[in-house]
């Protein structure tokens, strides 16, 4: 065997003990500092009392003001005390204790520091490097709760909220809210293709809904139209990890002439699932430094060493699949516009076609004034779409934003229609060139 | 011996201590504390470890208790007064059945004055509104918690009947659940068309519906090929928004639907179609569930009946749509149908010649359960009967459950241990249903085996 690799496998092997052996004497270790003024005074003024009676006193440097820092260590014969601090915060000074005058205290005082019936703190990760430790603990407290990101576009940190996108209303103290959304933008049926109203109850997990029908203006392009709908059910969840959404239109409800855009190309959405898997992350400063470092090195200036690391963001990923049933039908356009008519139904796309992937990076800061996402849906069928958003708080309850829609060049979904002269019909939410839908609003929070 | 006595009898009262501690339960005034469950993984994490750290610091002492370890499947309930939002008044946690409390004044011990911030400020992190701790006797949660037919949620970490499979992470706070029957929207056993495979989380579940059938009830094969047909795929999705608008009535929905090939070729109108095609008469009739939803709200009625200590109500809404097709197995193609064949053999068609039936109707479910953990008296007089012990189950079950227009589901259930239940179940179908896609009755016998793994 080559002496470098034996060499290697060897540091690795030893390695991995060591780190073994650290992390498990880790966990066997109890840390906390007293945050209960009067134990901490009252045990000082013990420990200082003995010094005084020991004629130690001249080499003392606690304080009664300090603050006591203990670490206990578990081992096999029970619990013993393995550190013992005083802090001084004032100086950010960590003072040891004599500890043969600890020992001749009244063992009462000491077992009362050690029993920890009192209010105590966490002992932040900097002062347990003191103690030659580290705090898991700190670094929980400080990890992303997913529901900062998530209340900015699942749920509402507002008790009123509406915007030409959405309406919310929330009961104050409470978590249920009527809502009401427009479109499927989850799915990539953007407000600006897809009509529908829906109309919901949730709390902050789940939300069912009723799909209301509404008709879509037109699209820009000769060679593309809005989706139809109709009225149907649905259901959203979403948890820390994993999210959904289904829904429902029947088809086989009655159509109106005057209700449809095109009745001789209705493309229905009528059935679709979505499942995915998330995940919050915090942004720090760093994260930028790194990028305005690189732009700066590139244009051969200083990078942002001033700014420090503090998270200001919370980012969630979300990373899923979707299966999509889309309906391509017809009605009779020669017959009375207020008259009511089953749909002719040609195709539905469904199978493989039906797959899709979702893809959503969502950015809410934590002052709660910004919020933007990304978004990708793309489906085997050859519907696929990009967005992205933004919406910033301008004034009190006044908030601006815009959504940028991107259908890509052929994006569509291509169906078989005997009944017509060619054999297919492909269906573009934007043409078939594809494009891009710009959409300023305005949104007001209460 | 008389050290002997002091050592027993001071075990004995330590024991009663702890367990008084952990089992003890004193309701609070719902006017003047709130409380919330902890749905955030890395603060449950925070005081399961927090709680072990306490015990271990009191492993010997005699002055104070130490707590049950809280697993990480188990509800973690903060609760705090109105009068002092700065603080938490205790902390319950618990299986949903059995619950211990850390009351205000070791609060303070267990958790670090960091977690307590933590904790109190829940805009902060993933919770719900919880109303366990307000229920005014145990035997009342006992009561509540004891499985809501309409519960996405289950006590237990694994069961298995005759119409499902559910199995809970000890680790996550997600299921799985396999579905191979669904009573509660009135199709039992095969009849549902599938299985559907989910998963679920404490308000939510999410899944596919699989072209598979079981049928592992001993009674009720349902094998007749007109009956709803197992060979689709589909999603379906439930949802449960509890105490909806602090009424205590809980809200369920759920639907689900198929997706099948579609085929804009003439639809088949008679049987003369079978006969020229030579349609197998296994595709002849196929029938297969497009789409079904429920929306209910269940609540537990002030009824006061002998020997039942719950009556649970659930009005609401039920649609079911079925599509009625014939498979044309040489052109591969599935064809829209418009008739069937009555008892006497005679063509009818569906309404307005369509080539489905929906059914819109009200649905009204009542539950009964008899007294948790309580036997007949005449029991005891016959040894044979032994092998019916409870605890926390009551003896027997009864479920009415009414669609109209669809069905009349009748269950009856008894419990002959906690973990195990035997069930018979009547269906019987409306008389008006058209192209026997569903038996006219059916007996099915079930069981329910629960267990924490």
């Amino acid at each position: 065997m080559n002496l470098n690799i034996l060499n290697k496998i060897t540091l690795l092997v030893f390695s991995t003990f060591l780190l073994k052996n650290f992390t498990y004497a880790q966990s066997n270790l109890i840390s906390w500092e007293v945050a209960d003024a009067e134990v901490n005074q009252k045990f000082i003024e013990a420990y200082l009392n003995v010094l005084i009676k020991n004629d130690k006193f001249d080499n003392n440097t606690i304080q009664s003001s300090d603050v006591i820092m203990v670490q206990m260590e578990k081992s096999d014969e029970g619990l013993s005390m393995k550190r013992l601090r005083a802090k001084n915060y004032d100086s950010g000074e960590f003072r040891r204790f004599q500890m043969d005058q600890v020992e001749e205290m009244s063992k009462s005082m000491l077992d009362e520091i050690l029993d920890r019936k009192y209010k105590w703190s966490e002992i932040t990760r900097r002062d347990l490097s003191e103690f030659e430790s580290y705090n898991s603990v700190d670094n929980i407290l400080q990890e992303r709760s997913f529901k900062r990101a998530r209340d900015a576009f699942w749920w509402s940190t507002s008790q009123v909220e509406v915007s030409p996108k959405n309406a919310f209303i929330r009961q104050k103290g409470s978590n249920q809210a009527f809502r009401m959304e427009i479109g499927m933008p989850d799915m990539g049926l953007h407000r600006q293709i897809f009509n529908n109203i829906i109309l919901g109850l949730s709390n902050d997990i789940s939300s069912t809904y009723v799909i209301v029908p509404q008709i879509s203006s037109p699209t820009a392009t000769e060679d593309s139209h809005p989706l139809d709908g109709t009225f149907g059910f649905g259901f959203k969840f979403d948890t820390h990890a994993i999210g959904g959404n289904i829904s429902y239109m029947d088809s086989g409800n009655k159509f109106k002439l005057k209700g449809v855009n095109t009745p001789e190309h209705m493309v229905i959405p009528s059935a679709n699932g979505l499942l995915y898997w998330s995940n919050t992350f915090g942004l720090n400063n760093n994260n930028f430094i790194t990028i305005l470092g690189t732009i700066k090195d590139l244009l051969g200036r200083g990078g942002g060493e001033g700014m420090d690391e503090k998270d200001f963001a919370s980012l969630r990923l979300k990373v899923g699949m979707s299966l999509s049933e889309f309906i391509h039908a017809s009605i009779d356009s020669t017959i009375g516009k207020s008259e009511s008519q089953n749909l002719q139904i040609t195709d539905r796309i469904i199978g493989t076609e039906a797959l899709g992937f979702f893809v959503k990076a969502e950015i809410a800061t934590d002052d709660k004034r910004t919020k933007l996402y990304g978004q990708s849906n793309t489906s085997f069928g050859g519907m696929s779409s990009i967005s992205f958003g933004l919406e910033h708080n301008v004034y009190k309850s006044f908030n601006v934003g815009f959504d940028m829609i991107t259908y890509p060049s052929g994006s569509g979904l291509e169906f078989d229609t005997k009944k017509s002269k060619n054999s297919s019909w492909t269906w573009y939410p934007y043409g078939e060139g594809g494009g891009s839908i710009f959409a300023p609003y305005l949104s007001i929070h209460f | 011996m008389k050290f002997k006595f002091l050592n027993y009898f001071s075990i004995f009262l330590i024991q009663a201590m702890v367990l008084g501690q952990n089992n003890k339960i004193e309701s609070l005034d719902q006017r003047k504390f709130i409380a919330w469950e902890v749905h955030h993984m890395p603060y449950h994490i925070l005081v399961e470890d927090a709680i072990v750290d306490f015990n271990d610091l009191n492993r010997n002492s005699t002055k104070v208790d130490t707590f049950k370890t809280l697993k990480p499947d188990e509800q973690l309930i903060i609760v705090q007064n109105k009068a002092n939002d700065t603080q938490i008044h205790e902390i319950w946690y618990g299986d949903g059945l059995l619950f211990t409390i850390i009351t205000r004044d070791l609060v303070d011990w267990v958790l670090s004055q960091d977690i307590q911030k933590a904790l109190i400020e829940k805009d902060q992190y993933l919770n719900t509104p919880s109303e366990t701790v307000f229920f005014e006797s145990e035997g009342e949660r006992l009561l509540s918690n004891y499985s809501s037919k309409l519960s996405l949620w289950q006590q237990y970490n694994f069961y298995v009947s005759h119409e499902n499979m559910y199995l809970r992470s000890n680790i996550l706070q997600y299921a799985v659940n396999f579905s191979y029957g669904n009573t509660l929207i009135g199709l039992p056993g095969t009849l549902f068309g599938g299985t559907a495979v989910g998963v679920a989380t404490r308000n939510s579940e999410i899944g596919l519906r699989f072209p598979a059938a079981f049928n592992i009830s001993p009674i009720g094969a349902l094998d007749d090929p007109k009956y709803i047909s197992s060979n689709y795929l589909g999603l379906y999705s439930k949802v449960n928004i509890n105490n909806m608008f602090s009424t205590t009535a809980d809200f369920h929905a759920q639907m689900g639907f198929s997706f099948f090939p579609y085929s804009d070729d003439a639809a088949v109108t008679d049987t003369t179609f079978f006969k020229q095609q030579k349609i197998d008469p296994e595709y002849q009739y196929v029938n297969i569930v497009d789409m079904y939803a429920l929306f209910a709200a269940s609540f537990d009625a002030p009824i006061k009946l002998p020997r039942i200590s719950k009556v649970t109500l659930s009005p609401g809404l039920h649609y079911l749509k079925i599509a009625h097709r014939t498979w044309q197995e040489s052109a591969e193609t599935l064809l829209n149908r418009t008739f069937y064949l009555d008892d006497n053999g005679s063509k009818e068609t569906f309404m307005n010649d369509s080539d489905n039936s929906k059914y819109l109707g009200l649905y009204t479910r009542v539950d009964l359960i008899s007294d948790l953990g309580r036997r007949p008296a005449f029991f005891d007089n016959y040894d044979f009967l032994d092998f019916i012990q409870i605890d926390k189950a009551p003896f027997f079950e009864l479920s009415f459950q009414f669609i109209s227009d669809l069905s009349l589901i009748r269950t009856f259930t008894i419990n002959l241990r906690d973990e195990l239940s035997l069930s018979m179940t009547h269906y019987k179908a409306n008389e008006n249903i058209k192209g026997s896609w569903t038996p006219k009755s059916n007996l099915f016998i079930g069981f329910k085996y629960t267990s924490n793994l």
